[in-house]
């Protein structure tokens, strides 16, 4: 590699991935606790409530 | 529909507003329930990996890896019902069509996840709350809107538009926590 190369860029893709694996991760850590999926749910069932604000 | 409950003197708007809220909130707790019930009725080998495979599914298509169908009509509100019905029987019964959140047009892939959250994982109690407070949410925020259109219309109007990548990244954020719980459900065996 000369000087003038510039390093490789990490790929979008590989990013989103990388991002959406380690939240998995997290949730599943968060789901040893019982009632996780509900406050998530509840977070959920909220800004998708706000979200239908958004559609014409 | 926004614009329905911005009509008419202070008091019929709030009169308005909060039948609106009540009638989605009933709605879409009552639909929450009905749905839990019968997901209930399935064995757990199948509802636990059927919420996955939602997940899964509806969250590739929040990101724009794919295109599904949508549990929608595609449909807005029934204009004619604000000339056929009293403006009160008229705001309840849009709050009674558009709480449940498949009546009209369903405004994000990953509302299919809290569905199928609602359907194959959670208990008739919860799944009321989960969809109820989702209409109780939606209505509210319809209700407030249409008391600001009274003043700053524009800007109220493009409130939603301006905050769609927003309410977009919190639905992928959330679909990816909670493919995770259910992941981890399937390990420790947790019921909703």
């Amino acid at each position: 590699m000369s000087e003038t190369d510039t390093p490789a860029r990490p790929r979008r893709p590989v990013v989103l991935l990388g991002a959406v694996a380690s939240l998995v991760v997290v949730g599943t850590a968060a789901g040893r606790y019982p009632g996780a999926l509900v406050v998530v749910g509840f977070l959920f069932a909220v800004t998708q409530g706000l979200t239908s604000l958004g559609s014409p | 529909m926004v614009g329905t409950l911005g009509k008419g003197s202070r008091r019929q708007r709030w009169t308005n507003a909060s039948l609106h809220v009540l009638a989605s909130t009933v709605a879409g707790a009552g639909v929450g329930a009905v749905l839990a019930a019968l997901g209930g009725l399935l064995p757990r080998w199948i509802s636990l990996p059927a919420a996955v495979a939602l997940c899964l599914a509806y969250g590739a298509m929040e990101v724009g890896v794919v295109r599904l169908p949508l549990p929608e009509t595609g449909r807005q509100v029934p204009a004619d019902w604000r000339y056929r019905f009293p403006m009160p029987v008229t705001a309840t019964l849009y709050g009674a069509l558009l709480g449940p959140g498949i009546g009209t047009r369903v405004a994000s892939p990953s509302y299919v996840t809290l569905l199928g959250v609602v359907t194959f994982v959670s208990r008739p109690v919860a799944g009321a709350v989960l969809l109820g407070a989702y209409a109780c949410t939606r209505a509210t925020a319809a209700a407030i809107l249409a008391q600001s259109l009274r003043r700053t219309p524009m800007r109220a109007i493009s409130w939603g538009y301006a905050l769609a990548p927003l309410w977009r990244l919190a639905a992928i954020l959330l679909t990816c926590l909670t493919t995770g719980v259910l992941v981890a459900a399937s390990i420790t065996r947790h019921a909703f």
